[in-house]
């Protein structure tokens, strides 16, 4: 693959593959290892992309694939998770809003996220900041459609309820 | 009143935090120096499918070796007969049995 085509890869999907990895990762490290996989594996085994009909959801399936293999192979890591926190460069998930009750939300957003079961997480990622529809959300993470919606709404619906204090104030 | 939409569209309107921009040039690099012709994952699969039949055939011409067994010695603990031996055993059969006066 030609280096413009992995620039471009890189500034239109690294973000997206990268809010993956962090679900499977504990750290920032192991997750920036995951990127530098994702970006190995293309760099080696793509030459073009311009047969490929849904570039995102292509592309992302191959990234959740990866890191349900690395998942696979690491097992669960004995890492506290102090230590992980610690090893993170990337400090939140979402930019800071100036707004002190949105960010107050942003803050319980991140924390109830990452309360979520994983496919929920990755549905919840993959639909309200990726927009990709419920029919690519399955392609990624290998269900169906159907499957691929209801994990949103359990998603959604936790994180509602989660929420619900904090939201009610941001509103009020 | 349906509150959904308003949820997760006002949960959609945050924006994601950027990667580190160091990330970029390091990750692109790496991936791009990684030299694909060293390693047997990049081979294609036809390859890979001619690798495996080649090491199936060894791997069945071992078996085979170790299970067909060796030729048999025939004249295995028995004497062998020195040249001049030769003609008098000839000469024996021949002449059956005349030198034996019992027969």
């Amino acid at each position: 693959m030609q280096r413009n085509e992995l620039e471009r890869i890189y500034d239109d999907h690294a973000l997206c593959a990268f809010a993956i990895f962090k679900r499977f990762a504990d750290c920032d490290a192991d997750a920036r290892d995951l990127l530098q996989d994702w970006l190995v594996k293309l760099a080696r085994g793509i030459d073009s992309l311009s047969e490929v009909q849904d570039e995102r959801a292509y592309l992302m399936r191959i990234a959740y694939r990866h890191a349900v293999d690395w998942k696979r192979r690491v097992g669960v890591r004995k890492r506290t998770k102090e230590a992980a926190t610690e090893e993170n460069v990337i400090e939140q998930l979402f930019k800071s809003t100036p707004d002190p009750d949105r960010e107050f939300l942003r803050e319980a957003l991140e924390s109830s996220l990452t309360e979520l079961p994983r496919d929920q997480q990755i549905a919840v990622q993959l639909r309200l900041w990726e927009g990709l529809s419920f029919s690519q959300i399955g392609d990624v993470i290998g269900v169906s459609t159907n499957t691929a919606a209801s994990r949103y709404r359990y998603g959604i619906e936790k994180l509602r309820t989660a929420l619900q204090p904090v939201y009610d104030e941001f509103t009020n | 009143m349906n509150p959904k939409p308003d949820f997760e569209e006002s949960l959609s309107r945050f924006e994601m935090a950027p990667l580190p921009e160091d990330w970029r040039e390091e990750l692109i690099d790496n991936a791009l120096s990684e030299s694909p012709s060293g390693r047997i994952v990049n081979y294609p699969a036809v390859m890979k499918l001619v690798l495996i039949g080649v090491a199936a055939c060894w791997v069945a011409i071992g078996v085979l070796s170790v299970l067909t067994p060796a030729e048999t010695n025939v004249n295995a603990g028995y004497p062998s007969l020195a040249s001049e031996e030769i003609p008098l055993l000839v000469d024996f059969f021949e002449n059956r049995y005349a030198l034996n006066p019992a027969f």
